[in-house]
């Protein structure tokens, strides 16, 4: 058998994320997010500088004792005096440091939440093109993975960055001003671990890309089987499933060990350079003690501090690979934060007064994607209070005039106006909230019934959604839930048919009680007998509103005051079911070859 | 004590022997680091404090060839720790993907896609970690330990009781540590979940939220469960930042203690300074391993649970399994004739009150060749009926023949090359428009494919693609609308030629005039095959031979179109709303 897919090819067909272009500016932003607190990021900074200080004056403290003890004849009283001054610099840098890493704690998760808010809430801004542009399943792993990514560096990472980064550079001057030449040989490491990072990033960057690449393909085959797991079972596919997944899974062990091992060399490397360092400072300090240059206990103090470089060396290097990995969470996450969104409103924009239902399509022109257009010159009008039915093929552009009446999109060309106002001059919100629409996917929170019929008003009581719920159909269907009203809804939906599901959006929009009610194919995916219900409710909500109604099952639309019938983008015929059918069009068409089977069996 | 995750570690078999190598080579690498400072400590005494240059410089030489040595080691040892834990999440994943396409449709109603995927891959990502971290680290503590220790005891015993402090000092430390912060690290992760929770909810019905303009009420839910998210990180962060600076200052305060007793033991006479200065590096070094200890811990307790989540999937038993003795038995000849008897079927739920009967006693006889509609409301089972037929569950009561033979007394791979269904969610794979077709039968070849997607109405479309049959579909088949993927989906079926073919509602979202086109072609090429639909339309069923009317699990009417009409009021309430006026 042959392989069912070829995911390899399809997967650098369509490409990856470019590299980071700039990553300083990306860390600049998110430290931004930390500069929001400067009072207790300077106290911060002042208690690593004092508490690392107080870290070497205990070291420092051990050449004072060592060099009484290496004197002739040791002074015990002395001793006894640096040893408590070394316990006390020990405890004073231990409160110090203590207060600092919980100060920070307190503000790296502040700036987490904000992150985490700043997301959420410009998700929120977004238009509907931004939406179109990615798989809805592929934007939520992104956003919480990568959020989750940039969290845990600042849980984990940026204590160590400060307190280790100030150990570093305190060190390296407690060095110098105790003795140039030994400090001279001890900070040779600086340069050799430079190099070393140089090298091994010039090394792991393709490795991890590769790595990423390699994930990426091993995720989108599992999604995919996954998802489709009952289509494969119908087919009796497992086999080639397991073969192909198996070739993805060991592509990706590959790059991973190669990767990985890259980045696990870092830290036996540090650590033999850090010995090396020791034995050339226990060189020199050696041969100037032996040519009377210095003393034993500066030596003694120099391999304490050397051997001290070793923690924060390996720590820093360790921190390295989590820090890219924030950063490159961090710069998807600015990505999403940086998309403007496509609607905006004016800034003279008026509130839409009340809707009284004329909507006006004047020669509108429309692409999702330039060059593609879908909508030409249509031009359209509807008065208070009708219906409207919108018909035609797959593809014609139905659904679109209704994202259009919403303004989920802008138009290229023409004008859309509703009660005589320019969609485009009215603020979008208090346009929206006085248009309800039901869609052929019924979305439902996992709330319960009665806070998802809420939703559409807050404010609404809860005699106001029973009654919606009545007006719905919907009523006995909940009472007979295990808890009625107070059933909580599953994410998957499995406690309710699809028909029932979509009975409570109905009567969700019933509780929002909007001016102008649009339907996609709201009852496509629903069975005869609960439609009769849903129509029932339907008709009992557009009574004095306009209303757009899309429908496959002509029938729906049969009472429609005008039928408009689409085509590629235009308006083709229109007029109400009884003129059409006399024209003897392509609606006429379309209405007959629904009943061919009817014809035939009465004939 | 982690008990799941050590039953991972046997899957990557063959483990034992890389697993006794790699941490031999890790006690070697830390025996080489313990050396080090004894090196300190004769280039102090022999070499620096006697005056004596060759000493000093023999010192150094060795300190360096040790450090080397170390690294050398480590690195080894290192490669092996990538090797293993990489080797096991293949070996892993591996054993989950494979038991996962043992999976039977009542295995995949337990568990949600995204919550499989997530076991596939983030979990097995922290349990890789895991193992890492074990193989990094696990020789490193107990011979450093060890190893320090006898050392001390050969060189300056008389301060061997501070290490015998300092060391169950920290473990207290840790063992504190561990024990107070792994519940709230748990804590926060169920926070975590909830913060995505939300996010995902939000992203999954963003048109929702649009069309209430529920912006603001949608960010002040997600507030919420950020802040709690907050609050919970806060907590095990706390501790994390009070643990560091506290080893710091045992390792300090001991440091102290050996220079004042050190000092009295030299004045003593019973030690040297190099003794002295070799122990203080000695307290650095254990410092090390206990440092990553802390850092590891709580990793483990995240694989522990990853762990328990992945052997969830790996112990689940396919819904639907052959019968033993099944190879045994020779299957007929198959033409397609299905009989039900008094089948009655619920699904398995945890709730008892809620597993009420999806179907109920169905009798019912269809014969090779016929075309049989299956009409009803959401949830009276018509889906589920057809489904028993390829076995995608079995009836709980009754039972089901094909040509005779109990459905369950035949192998289950010849009755799904017999009975072909396309399934009521249109799904299709990344690959060609082909490859799709090609599906279900490898082998067809080109004339047979065209054919069936012909039959299926999708050879128009396909053609106007540039690429025609070689274009590329996207996951899912984005790129393709829902009547696009439902005709290519009964394509699909029909390139299988099987002698029953089950169309479950897959013409929904085509146009009548397409499905009536589908219809026609079907008939004519499939002449031999008995045909089940299950519609929602009457125009979907009006031609066929039988049709049966489902209302809450139980037959309530069948016949032809003509008979319904005349005997059946329920049947002619549905002609009348969904056809009634129409001119005849």
């Amino acid at each position: 058998m042959k392989p069912f897919l070829k995911p390899r090819k399809l997967f650098s067909k369509l490409g990856y994320p470019p590299r980071p272009s700039s990553r300083s500016r990306v860390l600049q932003r998110l430290f931004g997010y930390l500069a929001a607190y400067p009072a207790q990021l300077t106290l911060i900074v002042l208690l690593v500088v004092v508490g690392t200080i107080a870290n070497l004056v205990v070291a420092y403290l051990l050449g004072v004792g060592i060099n009484n003890l290496s004197a002739p004849s040791p002074d015990l009283t002395g001793l006894l005096q640096t040893v408590t001054w070394m316990g006390i610099a020990g405890v004073v840098s231990w409160g110090l440091l203590l207060i600092e890493g919980l100060l920070l704690a307190n503000i790296s998760q502040k700036a987490t939440f904000q992150l985490r808010r700043d997301l959420f809430e410009h998700i929120q801004t977004l238009s509907l093109n931004f939406f179109d542009r990615q798989p809805i399943g592929e934007l939520m792993s992104r956003v919480t993975s990568d959020t989750e990514l940039i969290s845990q560096f600042f849980q984990t990472g940026l204590n160590q960055l400060f307190v280790n980064t100030a150990r570093l550079v305190f060190t390296a001057i407690a060095m110098v001003l105790l003795d140039w030449r030994l400090a001279i040989a001890a900070l040779t490491i600086g340069p050799l671990m430079l190099a070393f990072i140089g090298l091994l990033g010039r090394v792991s960057g393709p490795a991890f890309d590769q790595l990423q690449q390699e994930l990426g393909e091993l995720n989108g085959l599992m999604e995919e089987t996954i998802s489709g797991e009952k289509t494969v079972i119908a087919y009796r596919r497992q086999d080639a499933a397991v073969a192909s997944f198996e070739e993805i899974s060991l592509a990706s062990r590959e790059a991973s060990v190669k990767a990985q091992f890259i980045a696990l060399i870092s830290r036996p490397v540090t650590l033999v350079l850090t010995n090396l360092d020791v034995a050339l400072v226990a060189l020199v300090g050696g041969l100037l003690v032996l040519q009377g240059a210095t003393n034993v206990g500066v030596v003694a103090t120099f391999l304490q501090y050397t051997r001290q470089l070793a923690l924060p060396l390996t720590q820093l290097s360790n921190l390295f690979n989590a820090l890219l990995a924030a950063l490159s969470g961090a710069e998807r996450v600015f990505q999403i934060l940086d998309e403007q969104p496509a609607i905006v409103d004016a800034i003279d924009a008026a509130p839409m007064p009340m809707i009284q239902g004329r909507v006006e399509f004047r020669q509108v022109d429309f692409s999702y994607v330039q060059g593609r257009q879908i909508l030409k010159h249509n031009t359209f009008a509807a008065q208070p209070g009708e219906k409207i039915g919108l018909c035609g093929p797959t593809g014609a552009g139905k659904s679109t005039i209704i994202n259009l009446i919403t303004r989920y999109y802008d138009i290229d060309a023409g004008e859309i106006l509703i009660d005589g106002h320019n969609i485009t001059t009215m603020q979008k919100d208090s346009l929206r909230q006085q248009i309800g629409i039901v869609l052929q996917e019924a979305f439902l929170f996992s709330d319960t019934v009665m806070n998802n019929l809420r939703y559409a008003r807050l404010e609404a009581t809860a005699a106001d959604c029973i009654d919606a719920a009545k007006q719905a159909n919907a009523h006995d269907f909940i009472e007979r839930l295990p808890q009625g009203y107070d059933t909580m809804l599953t994410e998957r939906g499995s406690n309710l048919s699809q028909g029932q599901r979509q009975l409570l959006t109905i009567a969700r929009m019933m509780v929002q009680n909007p001016r102008m009610v649009i339907l996609d194919e709201a009852t496509s995916n629903v069975d005869t007998r609960t439609e009769q219900k849903i129509q029932e409710a339907l008709d009992r909500l557009m009574q004095g509103r306009t209303s757009f109604v899309i429908a496959h099952r002509l029938s729906t639309i049969r009472n429609a005051n005008r039928i408009l019938v689409l085509k590629a983008g235009e308006i083709i015929e229109t007029g109400s079911h009884d003129a059409l059918m006399q024209r003897q069009g392509f609606y006429y068409d379309l209405y007959m070859s629904q009943f061919k089977g009817r014809v035939a069996a009465v004939v | 004590m982690l008990q799941n995750l050590r039953r991972f570690i046997t899957i990557y078999r063959g483990y034992e022997r890389p697993f006794w190598i790699s941490q031999s080579l890790l006690a070697i690498a830390t025996l080489f680091t313990l050396l080090i400072p004894l090196m300190t400590q004769s280039l102090l005494d022999d070499g620096i404090l006697q005056e004596d240059q060759a000493a000093t410089i023999q010192s150094v030489l060795w300190m360096v060839l040790f450090a080397v040595l170390s690294a050398v080691f480590t690195i080894w040892n290192g490669w092996y720790a990538v090797r293993f834990s990489e080797h096991t999440a293949h070996a892993v994943r591996m054993r989950l993907y494979k038991k996962f396409q043992t999976f039977e449709f009542g295995n995949l109603d337990r568990f949600s896609a995204s919550d499989l995927q997530v076991r596939m891959s983030s979990d097995i990502t922290v349990i890789k970690t895991a193992v890492q971290l074990v193989v990094l680290y696990l020789a490193q503590a107990p011979v450093m330990f060890v190893g320090a220790l006898i050392l001390i005891y050969l060189n300056s015993p008389e301060l061997m009781w501070i290490l015998l402090i300092a060391i169950p000092a920290i473990l207290v430390v840790l063992w504190i540590y561990i024990g107070k912060v792994q519940p709230l690290f748990e804590v926060r992760q169920r926070q975590l979940d909830g913060v995505n929770d939300v996010m995902q909810e939000n992203l999954a019905g963003i048109r929702v939220v649009k069309a209430f303009v529920r912006g603001d009420y949608e960010n002040q839910r997600f507030d919420r469960a950020n802040q709690a998210l907050r609050q919970a990180s806060l907590h095990p962060m706390n501790y994390a930042m009070i643990l560091q600076p506290s080893l710091v200052l045992i390792i300090n305060l001991c440091t102290a203690i050996v220079l004042w007793f050190g000092g009295v033991a030299l004045t003593e006479g019973v030690l040297t300074i190099g003794s002295i200065v070799a122990f203080t590096q000695y307290l650095g070094s254990i410092l090390m391993p206990l440092v990553i200890l802390a850092w590891v811990a709580p990793q483990f307790t995240a694989a522990e649970a990853s762990a328990e989540r992945l052997f969830e999937v790996i112990d689940t038993m396919p819904a639907i399994a052959d019968a033993p003795q099944i190879g045994a038995i020779v299957p007929p000849a198959t033409k397609g004739r299905i009989v039900f008897d008094n089948v009655s079927f619920h699904y398995p739920v945890a709730d008892s009150k809620n597993s009420r009967p999806v179907l109920r006693n169905i009798n019912l006889t269809i014969e090779p060749g016929q075309t049989v509609a299956f009409l009803g409301a959401t949830g009276s089972g018509k889906s589920t009926l057809v489904n028993l037929i390829p076995r995608f569950y079995d009836p709980t009561a009754g039972r089901i023949t094909l040509d005779g033979q109990d459905l369950q007394a035949l192998p289950l791979a010849t009755l799904r090359q017999e009975v072909c269904i396309a399934l009521q969610e249109a799904v299709l794979f990344s690959g060609t428009v082909r490859d799709n077709l090609a599906y279900g039968q490898p082998d067809a070849t080109e004339d047979e494919l065209v054919a069936a997607a012909a039959a299926a109405d999708a050879d128009g479309f396909v053609r106007a693609i540039p690429e025609g049959y070689d274009a590329m579909v996207k996951r899912r088949g984005a790129n393709f609308s829902g009547g696009q993927r439902q005709r290519l989906s009964i394509g699909r079926a029909i390139a299988v030629q099987p002698s029953v073919l089950i169309l479950d509602d897959s013409t929904s979202a085509l146009d009548m005039a397409t499905e009536a086109r589908v219809q026609a072609a079907l008939k004519a090429m499939m002449a031999t095959t008995t045909t089940l639909f299950v519609a929602q339309r009457i125009s979907t069923v009006i031609a066929a031979d039988q049709i049966f009317l489902l209302d809450q699990g139980e037959i309530v009417a069948q016949g032809t179109h003509d008979d319904l009409l005349q005997t059946s009021a329920f049947y002619q309430e549905i002609y009348q709303s969904q056809l009634g006026g129409v001119p005849a």
